[in-house]
């Protein structure tokens, strides 16, 4: 036995077995993990959506989470992450048809609608170093409109349900093929528009506005509604545009102060938004600031500002809260929102788990099966007693309602903070 | 070993007693104290988000930049150079190669799973920000908009084929020490695109990838050291001990206090966060005191062993002597390296905490870990022993003694001589040029080099580490008011004037490339001046005095607004000035409080002096040297494997001064300490001076061979700032343990005479510390293991 282990061909011969062994499990442990990363998800609507048995159900979120807007990107993802929890409580399971629910959140540059695609892609169909998401049923958002009109025949094709909880470009949801793949539980900019105009004649009484956009499609979207319902009521217009990155506003600042208008409108993001009111303020402009949902951030516009932003007017803020959804959300997240949507994200995830838990078939095997069109089909025909109020969507896939009713509220900044009011 | 304490024991050997009667209990709690600290270190993890607040004017500009754009840092930014042999950047192909390669980094992202609730969120978040290069340099529409001229665009220049260099500015998302774990796949997608882009050189470098790569060659470097260095010490202390078991107890030691530090100050930094590098340092300081510490206990103890004492009695002996050294030389440290808390800068702050505590624990565990071991090994200790190894250095055998025996017989000659020339080496000192070593001086394998060496050729450095000057409009203004925008405006025309060129390369700045910050309430502006040098340079350092002394007063003179100048280079000059204005305090701190230890220790005035001064000597050689070789290139360029960029790190002096007038007293606390012992036991002067010398050399020069080995690994890194102080510090230590310690220590004791036991008459009140160690008389020959086990 010691004479055959001290032959040199003995261990020449057992080196080549264990190398052929090597050799044999690397290749087909190789094809494995090779078909399994570069294997393509098909999607389109009439490939129903498959959940393997023990793999979780995949909600994408697509939002900034980088940039000057991430706090509506990161603050979304947290709002579907509260949505699945509490649609679990409700359920009163864990699992939904015996699957994990996972979120999957691309940050997807906001108003940038290249990063906005690639998001989608990433989700769809997966990356270089990642691989696609085969159990992906639906996506909240984009968070912003000039993303989601690009990315709204991407998941239409794929059949993938798109809800956004406040992308509220007008034109969103009327521009689709049918069938219409993306709804969104926010309102619409044409719905703030109105209201920022009632406020503007009823409220204010005034007789000229100043209404700048900020040159991107959401903001002009905004204003031009507004301007419309202005002009109708016999408001005086002076309308303006800006760029994005642009900083310098003393001359424009100037302008208006010297105008004085009644108030000054801006619809578009910060930092565009806090500089231009602090420019204004310093320009000695005495009149009402008035802006939309994209402004209303408590880091980006109240703590940089100070006492400064104290008596600045928006119209899309955040609902008030029902106590007990508030109190969930903070023992969940740690802490309160600071931007407009959480109600009608967490009731636009209510809305998609609600869809697939009437759609999804069990198989045999344990997986899921989900048809998108009868995805799609539940989701559309959803009655919802929701965070934000009563959900249910037109034919477009825009939220039923006005005001209030679809989650549409004014506020002031008020002792360091955003306060609702009516009028 | 379980008699109770004798009478008459001094307290280091009271405290070593009761751990070798509680052997078993001292050993199971440092056990568990090593595992709590493990899992310390792995499940909380040291907290290294230090708040690295800069002194003067850069630390001023730095809290208004936080305090208005609520971040503690400014954006991270990599720098991707471009250059082709022939094509221009109004060529398409050129266009394409840039702009592609920045569209592709912008959709790149970075995957981390978090647990919101109870459900799992996945989250790919982009690494890239905003990208600015040629392609976003548009005209205003007066001028007819489109893309600046080439000839016009501050990021184009000419290569020396013809063709053209330009480079892009990538901001990445998070903060630096975030930024870095997703740094990797910008340089993969970099270095693919340079593959792929037929003739175009393309590097990139910046804050983010020169931090990873930086750091991973430390790394690098000191797990090759470590490989290196760990044998290096362990065959030392062989040749110290001349057997194995005896030479593995102090390694065991000097680790059993390093990881139960790492474990504390993991805990600790939750509240006090540390600088990153403490891991190093802690590493240094653990491997040399505790192994220096161990030493000088085991060898006494087998001293009095062979000396043919019970084991007992050796212990305490050992203990009460060696240990007591050991208990005021750790004290010494203590206090020395807490002079690194008057420097008033939490870098200094957060190693001089990490240096007491490594310390402390070094000494807790040769006070009360050893003589466990001891006592559980007994006479074990010497077991695989090495034949003519570690036999007659405690009987001042050898060379030293041979040495001590001459000096002492004519101590005149060689105090002077050797004197003068620790005085012709520490004169290099006076010529000390504090100051910063920038980019230039990183390693060649760090990547992200070539981009600041192809900046340098072609634009300049100070692209990579502009001076960043805040303007600061106030409460009651914003930055675009018109007489701020006048002065800024000033401020970019007076820059404009002295712009690097073909024609002015010695000029003081780049052209400004990237555009400003603003604060999102508008108040603060932050405009980035590319100065036209290494951070460190000279020039540099002309850029930024000028522009806080000449060029802000000139154009801000009549605006209601602050500008303050901060950056790489500005913070430079501001921490090389703080350094300068500490100096005298941390010196006074340390060597006060070091007189009153020295003094409280051995009774004397002049030996307290005499301790102090001749450990100065060693510190100013080491200065000296540091000059040389540093500073001027002497010599060791070549071994050391850098180039001198005539700059000593500013950081330096003072932290080596702490640290090593910490570690290198334990020599002089040892060897007069022994010469002390004797002096009590009725030797005279001279005789105790003679004695004591000669007991004490081997150990001090094993525990030196290995100071200095553990200080080498810094030397060898590929960091001129780790590579000064390891050089420095090895040097100290040997100049300490050699020609001070064989030459003018014996010479000047020998020159004071009685009088190096002088106290002045109304110290009579301080209290006595014996040096000696009260134990029963010796035994007969041959009773050496009664004290049994």
């Amino acid at each position: 036995m010691l004479a055959l282990l001290r032959s040199p061909w003995t261990w020449g011969v057992g080196l080549a077995v264990v190398v052929a062994v090597v050799v044999v499990v690397a290749t087909s442990g190789g094809d494995d993990e090779a078909e399994s990363v570069i294997g393509d998800v098909p999607h389109s609507p009439d490939t129903p959506i498959v959940v393997s048995a023990g793999e979780p159900i995949i909600i994408g979120v697509s939002g900034p989470l980088s940039g000057p807007t991430e706090i509506f990107g990161i603050e979304g993802r947290e709002a579907v992450a509260v949505g699945v929890e509490l649609w679990k409580a409700a359920n009163g399971d864990t699992l939904l048809l015996g699957h994990e629910i996972e979120v999957h959140a691309e940050d997807d540059g906001c108003f940038d609608a290249d990063i906005t695609s690639r998001a989608a892609g990433h989700l769809l169909y997966g990356r270089d170093d990642h691989q696609p998401l085969p159990g992906l049923v639906g996506v909240i958002g984009p968070t912003c409109s000039d993303g989601a009109s690009r990315v709204i025949p991407i998941y239409a094709q794929a059949g993938i349900v798109m809800i956004s909880g406040s992308a509220t470009r007008s034109d969103l949801t009327t521009g689709q093929t049918s069938p219409e793949f993306f709804f969104r539980t926010a309102y619409s900019n044409s719905q703030e528009g109105a209201l920022q105009a009632r406020y503007i004649i009823d409220e204010l009484g005034a007789a000229t506005a100043y209404v700048i956009d900020s040159g991107e499609r959401y903001g002009t979207d905004l204003a031009n509604s507004l301007q419309a319902r202005l002009r109708g009521g016999g408001v005086e217009v002076t309308r303006e545009a800006i760029a994005g990155g642009d900083v310098d506003f003393s001359e424009l600042a100037g302008r208006i102060a010297a105008g004085d208008p009644d108030v000054a409108v801006f619809a578009g993001f910060h930092p565009e938004g806090a500089l231009l009111y602090r420019q204004l303020r310093d320009a000695e402009y005495g009149g009402t600031f008035l802006g939309g949902d994209g402004l209303v951030s408590v880091p980006d516009f109240i703590e940089p500002l100070g006492e400064l932003a104290e008596g600045a007017v928006f119209a899309g803020c955040s609902l008030t809260l029902p106590e007990e959804f508030l109190s969930e959300y903070v023992s969940i997240i740690g802490s309160e929102p600071e931007t407009p949507f959480p109600a009608q994200l967490v009731d636009a995830v209510t809305v998609l788990l609600d869809a697939l838990a009437q759609v999804a078939q069990e198989q045999a095997d344990e997986s899921l099966l989900i048809d998108p069109l009868e995805l799609r089909a539940a989701v559309a025909a959803v009655e919802l007693a929701g965070v934000s109020g009563a959900v249910a969507f037109d034919e477009n896939g825009d939220r039923v309602g006005e005001g209030a009713d679809v989650g549409l509220v004014m506020c002031r900044v008020e002792g360091g903070r955003f306060v609702n009011f009516d009028f | 070993m379980t008699s109770s304490a004798p009478q008459g024991q001094s307290f280091t050997s009271r405290i070593a007693m009761w751990s070798a009667r509680h052997r078993k209990a001292v050993a199971i709690g440092w056990v568990l104290a090593v595992i709590i600290a493990l899992a310390a270190c792995s499940g909380i993890g040291a907290n290294t988000d230090i708040d690295m607040a800069a002194p003067g004017e850069a630390g001023e500009a730095a809290d208004v930049f936080e305090e208005r754009f609520g971040e503690e840092e400014d954006i991270a930014q990599e720098i991707i150079v471009f250059s082709h042999p022939s094509l221009t950047v109004d060529d398409p192909a050129y266009e394409d190669t840039v702009t592609g390669l920045l569209r592709e980094l912008k959709g790149l992202v970075a995957e981390d799973t978090l647990v919101i609730g109870g459900t799992t969120v996945v989250t790919d978040t982009r690494i890239v920000g905003d990208t600015t290069s040629h392609y976003n340099t548009i005209l205003p529409e007066e001028l007819g908009g489109g893309l600046l001229p080439r000839e016009d665009s501050p990021f184009v220049a000419q290569n020396e084929t013809g063709g053209d260099v330009t480079f892009a500015l990538v901001e990445i998302e998070g903060e630096i020490e975030d930024a870095v774990d997703d740094i990797d796949i910008v340089l993969d997608t970099v270095d693919r695109a340079e593959e792929e882009a037929e003739g175009f050189d393309i590097f990139i470098g910046g804050d983010v990838s020169l931090t990873k790569q930086l750091t991973d060659i430390i790394d690098e470097d000191f797990a090759r050291a470590g490989i290196v260095n760990l044998p290096i010490t362990f065959a030392i202390l062989i040749l110290a001990f001349g057997a194995l078991v005896a030479a593995v107890v102090p390694l065991a030691l000097a680790f059993a206090a390093i990881i139960v530090t790492m474990g504390a100050l993991a805990i600790i930094s939750q509240v006090f966060p540390l600088v990153e590098v403490y891991q190093q340092v802690v590493l240094l300081i653990g491997l040399a005191t505790g192994i220096d510490y161990s030493l000088f206990v085991i060898t006494r103890y087998r001293r009095e062993r062979s000396a043919g004492r019970s084991k007992e009695e050796a212990l305490q002996v050992a203990t009460g002597t060696s240990g007591k050294a050991i208990f005021f030389a750790g004290a010494t440290t203590v206090f020395a390296v807490a002079g690194m808390f008057l420097i008033g800068d939490p870098v200094f702050s957060s190693l001089g905490l990490a240096s007491i505590v490594v310390v402390l624990f070094a000494v807790f565990s040769a006070m009360t870990l050893l003589p466990a071991i001891i006592a559980m090994m007994g006479d074990n200790l010497n077991r695989l022993s090495i034949p003519f190894l570690g036999r007659g250095q405690e009987r001042g055998e050898g060379v030293w003694g041979f040495i001590v025996d001459r000096v002492l017989a004519r101590p005149i000659i060689p105090a002077v001589v050797v004197i003068a020339v620790l005085i012709a080496i520490a004169a290099p000192t006076l010529t000390l040029n504090l100051g910063f070593n920038g980019p230039r001086s990183f390693s060649d394998d760090a990547e992200a080099k070539k981009a600041l060496i192809a900046l340098e050729e072609s634009f300049t450095l100070g692209l990579v580490q502009p001076a960043i000057v805040v303007v600061d409009a106030g409460e009651k203004q914003n930055v675009f008011a018109e007489e701020i925008r006048n002065s800024t405006a000033a401020l970019l025309g007076l820059v404009g004037e002295d712009l690097v060129s073909e024609d002015n390369p010695e000029a003081l700045y780049g052209a400004v490339a990237r555009e400003p910050d603003f604060s999102d309430a508008g108040d603060t502006a932050l405009l980035f001046i590319p100065v036209n040098g290494d951070a460190g340079e000279d020039r540099a350092i002309d850029a930024v005095n000028e522009l806080r002394d000449d060029l802000i007063p000139a154009a801000f003179e009549d605006s209601s607004a602050d500008a303050l100048v901060t950056g790489a280079t500005a913070g430079n000059i501001d921490f090389r000035e703080n350094i300068i204005n500490r100096t005298p305090i941390v010196f006074a701190f340390v060597l006060g409080l070091a007189f009153i230890i020295l003094l409280l220790t051995f009774r004397s005035v002049v030996i307290a002096l005499t301790a102090i001064v001749l450990n100065l000597f060693s510190v100013f050689a080491a200065y000296g040297l540091l000059v040389l070789v540093f500073q001027e290139g002497w010599l060791l360029e070549g071994v050391l494997d850098f180039e001198a960029t005539g700059i000593i790190e500013s950081w330096l002096p003072l932290f080596l001064f702490s640290l090593l007038f910490g570690l290198s007293i334990d020599y002089e606390m040892f060897v007069m300490a022994r010469i002390k012992e004797k002096y009590e036991q009725g030797l005279s002067t001279d005789e105790a001076i003679a004695q004591g010398m000669k007991e004490t050399a081997g150990v001090i020069t094993n525990a030196a061979a290995i100071m200095v080995a553990v200080a080498l690994i810094f030397a060898f890194t590929r960091d001129i700032g780790l590579k000064q102080f390891g050089f420095g510090l090895a040097v100290a230590i040997a100049i300490d343990a050699t020609i001070i310690r064989a030459f003018v220590l014996p010479t000047t004791m020998k020159l004071l005479g009685k009088w190096n036991w002088y106290l002045p008459s109304w110290l009579e009140w301080l209290p006595t510390v014996p040096m000696s160690e009260e134990v029963s008389p010796m035994p007969a020959a041959g009773t050496a293991d009664g004290g049994g086990d």
